[in-house]
């Protein structure tokens, strides 16, 4: 009976794994492969989908769009964050948590909704549509990713270390950057590594406001329907593994401790 | 700019519109029956994988599990959802080994139909339920179970009357959010997805991208925020209900 349990239940997780790796698993299978179909039978170990992904100038200048969107995303969520964190920290007010209730909100509205109202927001602001509005709407939401996890790490300094420091005569800013700031290093590293990954992964809003200036999963999408295509095998074994390495260092450091 | 009228006076115009035409009655049915049958197959296929990661996975090779279990949710949804055509597609995996096998003739077609959406949102879901549902059964004192089983339940019984009703308040919680991502989810149907049956928000996004009509694509936004309102309001509904009777039974 136990055995049997076993059994079952080995079986199943295999399985669940199956449906969720296997389509990921056999993208990258097919970037290599010699046949222009990605098709069975396999016909040949090739390179040469990534060598016409690194030729293709489009899909270049949409990937060097997503990682420049990705980086000033990242370093902008991660000062909003620090500086909202430290803020939730010392302000004491009965706002507080309507505050952060308020500040978190972002990220319950979908994001087909998000994307439509940012795109009026900017259209009434008489702003041009550009990889400048995809980087104010991202910030929209995830720079409270960011202020989360770095609150998270920052609620577990006693605040008997700042008394200590301020007794023996430093000032605020001088206890924030020498108390503060080295112990939330791995939550402000970790919320950038995230915030760059949902950023260059995110594809609606900067559908609704990039213009002319694609985004890599704009110009994916724009691609996409017209079937399988194994450049995109490669840009897609390319975007997985950016996502996933980035990701991986990011709950490393979340779960170090100081 | 010179095609926004949102500036103009109040008006109900677009609204008229939505409830006077077929269309977008049938995409909010579309939308509605796609996220509730996405919600259950997902739930039918999530809990028992937390049950299992909780129960039957030794301890040391649960977290190795989970990894792999919720890595992809990181990685690009849209690629996710392409991945999808080279194992559904007419020359994909599923047709080509069928085929070899002998069990069809013709390419089955599920590539661009409504089962195709269904599989690309169930596959974009399921790690975040698994790992809702994973925690809140990780928080369940096992000390229950084996009182259960000292008082002689089964373990059918024992799911039945200590695992399901202590879990209840994660799982509504996650039918919600699950629910939330699946009705306003627009990249499975519009990349998977056939034409023929297609949800409000591809409708929301044809309003801005080929009609340029603002004020229709605003009014349809919010009748999709109420529709989604309207649901969660029943999810909770069902979830006080689950509350009450499990006051009553444990008298």
């Amino acid at each position: 009976m136990k055995n049997k349990v076993k059994f079952i239940s080995g079986l199943y997780l295999i399985l669940v794994l199956l449906f969720i790796m296997g389509p990921i698993l056999v993208t990258v299978a097919f970037s290599f492969n010699l046949d222009r179909f990605s098709s069975l039978p396999w016909k040949g170990f090739t390179l040469q989908w990534y060598q016409r992904m690194f030729a293709n100038k489009e899909i270049m200048q949409s990937l060097m769009n997503s990682l420049i969107l990705g980086v000033c995303v990242s370093l902008t969520s991660v000062l909003l964050g620090f500086t909202g964190a430290y803020g939730l920290r010392h302000w004491k007010s009965k706002l507080k948590v309507p505050f952060l209730l308020f500040s978190i909100s972002p990220l319950m509205i979908p994001w087909t909704l998000l994307g439509l109202a940012l795109l009026i927001f900017f259209t009434r602001l008489g702003l041009p549509k550009s990889l400048f509005t995809v980087w104010i709407s991202h910030i929209v939401f995830t720079s409270p990713i960011a202020m989360t996890i770095i609150n998270s790490r920052m609620e577990t300094i006693p605040k008997s270390m700042e008394n200590a420091a301020w007794d023996l005569g430093a000032g605020n800013i001088r206890t924030m950057l020498y108390v503060i700031l080295p112990q939330t290093i791995p939550a402000l590293v970790s919320a950038a590594l995230m915030t760059f990954t949902i950023s260059f992964d995110e594809f609606i809003i900067a559908w609704f406001v990039c213009g002319f200036d694609k985004t890599l999963p704009v110009y994916i999408y724009s691609v996409i329907r017209s079937g399988v295509n194994p450049t995109i095998n490669a840009i897609g074994t390319m975007v997985f593994m950016i996502s996933l390495t980035l990701i991986a260092a990011a709950q490393m450091l979340q779960r170090k401790k100081a | 700019m010179e095609n926004y009228r949102l500036a103009g006076e109040f008006t109900l115009q677009s609204y008229e519109r939505i409830f006077t035409n077929v269309m977008y009655w049938k995409a909010l049915r579309n939308s509605l029956l796609l996220s509730l049958k996405v919600v259950a197959v997902t739930t039918l296929i999530a809990y028992p994988l937390a049950m299992v990661l909780n129960y039957a996975v030794p301890k040391r090779w649960r977290n190795f599990f989970l990894v792999l279990i919720i890595a992809p949710f990181w990685t690009s949804y849209l690629i996710r959802a392409y991945s999808w055509f080279i194992v559904l597609g007419n020359t994909g995996i599923i047709n080509t080994v069928l085929k070899s096998l002998g069990f069809i003739e013709q390419p089955v077609q599920i590539l661009y139909t409504n089962t195709a959406t269904t599989i690309g949102l169930v596959h974009y879901l399921l790690p975040l339920m698994t790992l809702n549902l994973y925690t809140t059964l990780e928080n369940i004192d096992p000390k229950l179970l084996e009182a259960a089983g000292d008082l002689g339940a089964n373990r059918i019984k024992s799911f039945w009357h200590v695992i399901l009703p202590l879990s209840s308040g994660g799982l509504c919680n996650s039918l919600m959010f699950c629910f939330i991502l699946a009705f306003a989810d627009f990249i499975s149907p519009a990349t998977l997805g056939g034409q023929l049956e297609r949800v409000f928000p591809q409708l929301i996004v044809d309003a801005v991208q080929w009609n340029v009509d603002w004020p229709l694509a605003a009014a349809l936004s919010m009748v999709m925020v109420f529709a989604i309102l309207g649901v969660l309001i029943l999810i909770s509904l069902f979830r006080n209900i689950g509350n009450l009777e499990n006051g009553g039974s444990g008298k």
